[in-house]
């Protein structure tokens, strides 16, 4: 289980991003953070992911607190995907995704089958297998995003740590940048992780259809505080949208299974028609 | 191929040019020498023309632009990756400006200290880098989280500007003489004629070097971006500040021995990546290996090219440099 | 003719024949040359210097005159507010010339050339400054000066001369020597030494260990302005530096001599006494 528990956190002393959050990721679960921009969604994620800690509150993972689990070990078990990955130089695809093996191994250690092996599986996991040695800056933006979860993947594959271990993956905005025919492939490939268990699921977004369809449990923020949070069924609804975003909206099922949110017009405003 | 074997294939061919290089390079100069009277030890030394110029004025010469190089050409690949582009240089950061203001004080002001052997010229031109380097690292750590490369950037461009006009304060009362040593000194001279400069910068370069090794991974990781590399599990603060202190001293010894000399730090690592691609654990070695090779070469050609005038090596840097830069921009997309 | 008419003519034809006069000798001269300020005063001409450029220390009477910049700096409000008639200027400071030429007042262009330069130099501005007479005596002078020296090193064997203009303190790096071209390798040529460096076509050579150690020089003479002498132990710390070089003749021999002399490095009227000093350290027996 992966907790915040009542979480403060302001990047200086003037702006206060999250007030008293409280966030709990089950290892089996597929959490959605949504929220209006400059809610606290990338915050909580960093927040939750070990690279930044609260002012106030502890994060903890199975109990312990974050802060105090050494980098490595973190690392292990807790894996980011951002938004969109520049590279500096022209690496390959096998190299991008062997990146996530950093924390495995020693400081001049290289390496080995082992690793080799577990990164040939996340990249099969991906479907990325096939561009193992093609230049990742060639990619698409969809097969550049599957490189990079496979990164993530291999990062917190079980090794040296124990089967039962819980772990987690994190995304940012994982289909923002993405054209159309890509956002599927990356939700579908979302939900094919979640349903092989392969690790607990984060989902920072402001795609309220994607979180809506894709996650089961949801976390509404609105200026660093939660709104509501709970099973998506019970908490996506147009009561709880108006109040984050000030919007009104529909909530409908489409035939797909997908849910689709429609706005329909700003709170306040007057009908046009 | 696994990378341990090609770490050995990169190594073994660089080195082999490298060792050839310096085979190579004290036998060639504007003198032609007899090679069995410099190494015939029944002549007394001081006796020994051919022996003093193979041993005093070529070897140690060949020595330093093989350490000069190696440093300099390690150092840029280092800073490259620290600052995330290819276009980052041994000077971008305002070490060498550093270094520069040390010697032109120390040339203007006819200063006459030698420390450990060494002249006043290049220790001053040591004490500068290090001047530089503590006000750029103050000024990036002055923001509270971390060593922002961004700021880096910021305080290295800024002190260079700064640097820069207090060398053109100093030169306005610099005699005419000292003007022209001055802009000599600026094109680099390789011309140490003795193994003290060399080894009083050893254990600077050393410590610089084993730092680079380290940083062989964490530098890739940092291709990724700050943040992706601390979500992997690197402490993104300590290898930025490993990264620019060991780059920077290695910089700050090499500008002290040799001068500014530019484009090494640039044309090698670049050319390093197009042959062994970009995973640092390959191309550090190989570049301080191609650095030294470099560098050497250069001066080779420096000192014979228009003999009996030697050139100093910056210019014959600069000659390849230009052409190669523009080489660059065209055959990018 | 009306009175009045003839009058207007009369002064219209004046004006006409003085314009046509060739100028008045200048009165007020400003020089940013050094050596021209020497030779002005050698000429007895030093009474009409109103300004000297900012590096200027000879005879002591400049001094005391307003100091108006050098070679890269020259204060052109400062020269003007003299208001002089003739500035002596380097042949480089085309500007400084146009802007000169333009408010109306002469120039006299200097020109770095050899020994024979400076004779030449004498004679010009003797002309310029109407004193033909003073300058041909101290051209005069100065050749059979020279001519004097010439005879009294001939037959004597040359030694070959390392003629360093300056270096690193403490270090052999940044080695500026004389090449074959220019005032001091003439100098070394009538003191009777032979310069290593003599095929080199500059003034100037950055010399490298490599080129000293194969060019064996018998002398090492490092000269430099007076304002810059060694104490004796500065000196002695100099000279051990050039014991790296081992196998060169002249430190084998300990022949290193140095030469802080403003009568060498200034080629102006004090030029034969400089190289008196010159050829007594290659040749001391016969300069007894």
């Amino acid at each position: 289980m992966l907790t915040a528990a009542d979480v403060w956190f302001g990047y200086d002393e003037r702006r206060t991003v999250l007030k008293g959050v409280s966030v709990s990721v089950a290892s089996d679960a597929i959490v959605g953070i949504l929220g209006p921009n400059g809610s606290g969604k990338t915050t909580l994620l960093r927040l939750l992911a070990g690279t930044r800690q609260p002012q106030r509150g502890p994060v903890t993972l199975d109990g312990r607190s974050l802060a105090q689990t050494p980098r490595a070990a973190l690392a292990m078990r807790l894996a980011v995907v951002p938004q969109d990955t520049q590279l500096a130089f022209d690496y390959t695809v096998a190299e991008v995704a062997m990146m996530g093996r950093y924390a495995h191994l020693g400081a001049f250690e290289i390496e080995g089958p082992r690793d080799v092996a577990v990164v040939d599986e996340a990249l099969a996991a991906t479907g990325t297998l096939p561009l193992k040695e093609r230049l990742y800056s060639t990619l698409s933006g969809g097969e550049k995003q599957r490189v990079v979860i496979a990164s993530a993947l291999a990062q917190i594959a079980e090794f040296r740590g124990s089967q039962a271990d819980s772990r987690y993956l994190l995304l940012d905005e994982p289909t923002a940048s993405l054209d159309l025919s890509y956002q599927i492939e990356i939700a579908t490939l979302l939900t094919r992780l979640h349903r092989e268990r392969r690790a607990g699921i984060v989902i920072s977004t402001h795609d309220i259809s994607l979180a809506g369809t894709l996650c089961d449990t949801l976390v509404l923020l609105r200026d660093g505080a939660i709104v509501a949070s709970g099973p998506t069924d019970e908490v996506l609804t147009p009561e709880n949208l108006a109040r984050v975003y000030d919007v009104e909206a529909e909530i409908t099922r489409h035939p797909s299974g997908q849910r689709v949110v429609v706005p329909i017009r700003r709170t306040g405003d007057r009908p046009t028609a | 191929m696994t990378l341990q074997r090609r770490f050995v294939r990169t190594v073994a061919g660089f080195g082999a040019l490298t060792i050839a290089t310096l085979l190579l390079a004290p036998l060639v100069g504007p003198t032609s020498i007899s090679l069995r009277r410099a190494f015939d030890v029944s002549i007394p030394f001081t006796d020994n023309a051919d022996a003093q110029i193979f041993f005093i004025a070529r070897l140690p010469r060949t020595l330093a632009g093989a350490c000069v190089g190696a440093l300099f050409a390690s150092a840029g690949v280092v800073f490259q990756g620290l600052l995330r582009n290819p276009l980052a240089t041994p000077f971008t950061l305002g070490v060498s400006t550093g270094a520069a203001l040390g010697a032109i004080v120390a040339i203007t002001f006819n200063w006459s200290i030698a420390v450990a052997g060494i002249s006043a010229v290049p220790v001053s031109a040591f004490v500068g880098s290090l001047v530089a380097v503590a006000i750029v690292y103050a000024l990036a750590q002055a923001r509270h989280r971390g060593l922002s490369t961004t700021v880096l950037l910021l305080a290295g461009v800024t002190l260079n500007a700064f640097f820069s006009a207090v060398i053109l304060f100093v030169q306005y009362f610099a005699s005419f003489a000292d003007t022209y040593r001055t802009l000599r000194w600026l094109m680099g001279d390789l011309d140490v004629s003795s193994y003290q400069p060399i080894l009083a910068a050893l254990p600077a370069a050393i410590a610089a070097l084993a730092v680079f090794a380290w940083l062989a991974r964490p530098l890739n990781l940092l291709a990724l971006g700050p943040d992706s590399a601390e979500s992997r599990g690197l402490d993104v603060t300590r290898a930025h500040r490993a990264a620019f202190l060991s780059a920077s001293l290695a910089t700050g010894a090499a500008v002290s021995i040799g001068g500014p000399i530019g484009f090494v730090g640039i044309i090698i690592p670049h050319l390093v990546r197009l042959m062994v691609g970009p995973d640092h654990r390959l191309v550090l070695p190989a570049a301080a290996l191609f650095g030294a090779a470099f560098l050497v070469g250069c001066d080779l050609v420096a000192r014979t090219i228009l003999a009996p005038l030697e050139l100093p090596v910056g210019i014959i840097t600069a000659i390849i440099g230009g052409p190669f830069f523009l080489w660059l921009l065209i055959r990018k997309r | 003719m009306a009175a009045h008419q003839k009058a207007v003519a009369a002064l219209l034809l004046t004006l006409l024949v003085l314009a046509a006069l060739p100028g008045a000798p200048p009165k007020r001269i400003i020089s940013l040359v050094p050596n021209v300020t020497e030779i002005v005063y050698a000429l007895g001409a030093g009474n009409r210097m109103v300004g000297v450029s900012s590096y200027d220390t000879y005879p002591p009477e400049v001094t005391a005159l307003p100091k108006v910049g050098a070679l890269l700096d020259p204060n052109v409000e400062r020269i003007l507010s003299l208001k002089p008639d003739l500035v002596v200027i380097y042949g480089s400071q085309q500007d400084l010339k146009a802007q000169l030429e333009k408010a109306g007042i002469g120039v006299f262009s200097y020109r770095h050339a050899g020994l024979q330069g400076i004779t030449d130099t004498i004679r010009e501005l003797g002309a310029r400054l109407d004193e033909t007479a003073a300058a041909d005596a101290l051209a005069g002078r100065i050749e059979r000066g020279l001519d004097d020296v010439r005879r009294r090193v001939q037959g004597r064997p040359r030694p070959r001369t390392l003629l360093v203009f300056g270096h690193e303190r403490l270090s052999l790096r940044g080695m500026y020597v004389s090449g074959g071209v220019g005032f001091l390798h003439d100098m070394l040529g009538v003191a009777g030494g032979e310069n290593v460096f003599a095929d080199v076509r500059t003034e100037s050579v950055q010399a490298t260990t490599e080129q000293i150690i194969a060019r064996r020089p018998d002398v090492i003479v490092e000269t430099r302005a007076s304002a810059g002498a060694f104490s004796p132990s500065e000196r002695d710390a100099e000279t051990r530096t050039w014991n790296a070089l081992g196998s060169v003749p002249a430190v084998r021999n300990g022949r290193i001599v140095f030469l802080f002399d403003d009568r060498i490095v200034v080629p102006g009227p004090r030029i034969v006494d400089g190289t008196v000093a010159l050829a007594r350290a290659l040749h001391p027996d016969a300069f007894k």
